[in-house]
């Protein structure tokens, strides 16, 4: 099952680091978190940057990117520092 | 005119005196203020023909017309001179709380020239400017020299800037500090303090600046504000700090790690990112005048071998540069590093930069026990590393060496493939081949490799857009649009350090130059638009553009070092673990070969012909049992990973100069300085 990281601000609103997803695609996981922590973690979501093995799923099929059984997927709020 | 109060403070240490100078209007209108207005300060008395280490360099530290006017973000001032590190201009952007006591002292800045023959400090109030005794700081540390200052003067509300020993010893990127955690950091303000012998300036004011529609900045403070209070960008940089940035930075390869040799270390962020930081030394966050943000972090070690009180911990680029850098996994010594650093006053940036390069350097047999004094460097070594940080500040050494900057010492020991720097500015804590934006924003940025002079990380990071200019963004790994990309955000950025605004504020509320103008417009009563803004942006772009020509740069300094163009010689980022081309190249030593001929020919040789045609040759290799490359990450884009993280350099670099009108010696044409009013400027240059 792959694996969902969360990040910084998503990180602290979700509660949890991360867990082993049932989704098929991208799509579905962001679902599956809205189902999992509910309202709190849905502004962190809005303009989300996700990543499945280190690649930015804008350059793959965005949500309709296809997941696979040891696929990593992390999930950033939008931010910025450095 | 609001927003200034129209005149500097002008103090000579050789003679004693002190004179407020008035700045015409107009120079307020055309240049902001801040870096902007002390370029062409600079300019107008030839400030280029004073060597950085000499009486005839001004030291700058100026405001802008936002400094002191609670606009969230408006806590900074710029540090300029001519940098000791580069020989160009050197320009030092810093935060904390100094800013609006200066402000409110009734000057819109001070311009030290001369040199005290003893130690001095200045103490700025509304009642004018006093050249004080410092001859019982000097040695001091720069946490140890604003609390006594702040005793010495009767009042815990005065703001102190000062440098600490590195200043005092001329370390090349001795930095200026105020309030323990905040640094003018880049370039070496703090060694111009030194030779000068200006231990620290003190002020204190209370005096009100005139807003010329009070109803009108009102509405443009509140329309910021409100912008932050919704912004994930700013709720990230208050919950994280700028570190935030550390765990997404290496899932895209733009963290450096081992001299920027290794794409990618999984563990970097757990050990040194901020959120880690947040569960473990953190005690609270802290914030710079004015500004709601508050990212700044406030961190302690209680126990242990790095063992330090409650103080500034790491910014991200503290985190990378004396961590991922240092391929260094004790977030504990990263923090005592940073600390030490913010005491002996030295930017943290080439403070990592000429360690890794002098580690790298040891490791190839350049640098040898002789030269250090019998110090074993290498890598993941926390002690080495604190005790090197010592030796540079105190110049003891191989400290001495390290202390004139990666540039200079490569230049001794060779190595210079990988010093990395653009015109002697060690390079900041973000990789072009991430981020193609930052090749160009590194080669012409005005003061050498610097990653704030300008809003290309935050475009590339898809998090800021220059739609107001009509400039389209162009992807992070594409050379179509990122030369019209780079210019659109230099003007946003010299905008940002001449007005003066902190990035962070400004960009996580969008950035927005419409918002800006009319912050300005209602503070200082000048008729700004975007496009009005957007061309001040050029003229300030073009008048430091141009400084630097007059202190001797060329288009042969807009380089970068290949290292940083090429993929990178160890590691991967995808599943190229068995991929031909990173084993090749770790098993050529290539720093130990010293025949510059063969590695030139080498490099040429993999660029001509083996990187074009990485992916045929992984799709072939693919086909093979034993190349299979099955791994934990997608294997369908390991050739696109080897076209990303080359970066095209040449074609983006070539398309700047075209759409910026820069000549074969670098510098800008006749015609195009003239058409922004800057014919002095085109006279100088041109003749």
């Amino acid at each position: 099952m792959p694996l969902v990281k969360l990040y910084a601000t998503l990180r602290k609103a979700a509660g949890e680091k991360e867990y082993r997803s049932r989704a098929r695609n991208v799509g579905q996981v962001l679902e599956e978190l809205r189902e999992r922590y509910g309202d709190r973690v849905d502004r962190y979501l809005r303009g989300c940057i996700v990543l499945v093995n280190g690649q930015n799923v804008g350059y793959l099929k965005g949500k309709r990117t296809k997941l696979e059984e040891e696929d990593e997927v992390s999930v950033f709020p939008p931010l910025a520092g450095g | 005119m609001g927003g200034n109060w129209g005149k500097v403070l002008k103090v000579n240490l050789s003679e004693r005196t002190v004179e407020e100078e008035v700045i015409p209007e107009e120079h307020y209108r055309d240049f902001l203020g801040g870096s902007g207005l002390a370029a062409k300060w600079f300019f107008d008395h030839r400030g280029w023909e004073g060597e950085p280490l000499s009486p005839d360099n001004p030291l700058m530290i100026m405001n802008g017309p936002l400094s002191g006017t609670n606009y969230p973000g408006a806590s900074r001032l710029e540090v300029c001179a001519r940098s000791p590190l580069t020989g160009i201009w050197g320009e030092a952007s810093m935060g904390g709380h100094f800013s609006p006591q200066l402000k409110r002292t009734g000057y819109d800045g001070i311009i030290v020239l001369g040199a005290s023959e003893k130690p001095v400090y200045l103490y700025v109030t509304d009642e004018g400017v006093e050249i004080r005794d410092a001859s019982h700081l000097w040695g001091k540390d720069t946490y140890e020299t604003e609390d006594l200052l702040k005793r010495e003067v009767g009042d815990q509300r005065a703001q102190v800037i000062c440098i600490g020993p590195a200043g005092e010893n001329l370390v090349k990127f001795a930095n200026v500090m105020n309030d323990r955690g905040s640094t003018a950091g880049r370039c070496g303000m703090g060694a111009v303090m030194g030779y000068k012998r200006l231990k620290a300036v003190v002020a204190r004011g209370s005096k009100k600046f005139p807003v010329a529609d009070e109803a009108g900045f009102k509405a443009a403070r509140e329309k910021m504000s409100e912008a932050l209070k919704f912004s994930m960008i700013a709720e990230g940089l208050h919950a994280f700090g700028s570190n935030v940035h550390m765990e997404y930075g290496m899932a895209i390869g733009d963290v450096p790690v081992k001299n920027w040799r290794e794409a990618y270390w999984a563990e970097g962020p757990e050990k040194l990112g901020g959120t880690t930081v947040a569960e473990t030394i953190l005690t609270r966050t802290h914030s710079c005048f004015a500004c709601p943000v508050a990212c700044k972090r406030i961190v302690e070690i209680k126990e242990g071998p790095y063992r330090m009180e409650e103080g500034p911990g790491s910014e991200y680029e503290a985190a990378a540069a004396l961590g991922t850098l240092q391929r260094m996994d004790s977030m504990e010594a990263n923090h005592k590093a940073n600390e030490l650093c913010n005491r002996y006053g030295m930017d943290v940036i080439s403070c990592g930069g000429v360690i890794a390069y002098a580690t790298e350097a040891f490791e190839a047999g350049l640098l040898k026990e002789s030269d250090t004094g019998g110090l074993k460097l290498g890598w993941n070594q926390p002690d080495t590393l604190l005790e090197l940080i010592r030796r540079i500040a105190y110049r003891e050494g191989i400290g001495d060496e390290m202390a004139e900057g990666v540039r200079a010492m490569s230049e001794k020991f060779g190595g210079e493939e990988f010093a990395i720097h653009v015109k002697g500015l060690e390079c900041p804590m973000h990789d072009p081949r991430a981020l193609w934006g930052m090749a160009l924003t590194y080669a012409t940025s005005i003061r050498g490799a610097c990653h704030c002079a300008d809003a290309n990380l935050y475009v590339d990071l898809g998090l800021l857009n220059h739609n107001e200019l009509g400039v389209k963004r162009s992807w992070p790994y594409r050379a179509k649009g990122k030369a019209a990309q780079t210019v659109a955000s230099q003007k946003k950025g010299v905008i940002a350090n001449s007005a003066v605004i902190c990035q962070y504020a400004w960009n996580a509320s969008g950035g927005s130059l419409a918002d800006m103008a009319e912050a300005l417009r209602s503070l200082t009563g000048f008729p700004y638009t975007v496009e009005e803004l957007a061309r001040v942006g050029d003229r300030i772009w073009y008048i430091k553009r141009a400084i630097g020509n007059l202190c001797g740069a060329t288009r042969e300094d807009d380089r970068l070092p290949r290292r940083i163009l090429e993929p990178h010689p160890e590691g991967v980022t995808s599943s190229l673990h068995l991929a031909v081309f990173p084993q090749f190249m770790s098993m050529v030593p290539m720093g130990k070969i010293r025949a510059e001929r063969f590695k030139e020919t080498t490099a040429g040789l993999l660029k001509k012909y083996l990187f074009p045609n990485m992916d045929k040759i992984l799709t072939s290799l693919n086909k093979l049992p034993m190349f299979s490359m099955r791994g934990k990450k997608l294997e369908r884009r390991d050739p696109e990973e080897i076209r990303r993280r080359t970066v095209a350099f040449d074609e983006m670099l070539e398309e700047y100069y075209r759409l910026r009108d820069i000549d074969d010696k670098g510098r800008p044409s006749r015609s195009r300085l003239e058409e922004l009013g800057l014919k002095d400027v085109a006279d100088a240059l041109h003749g």
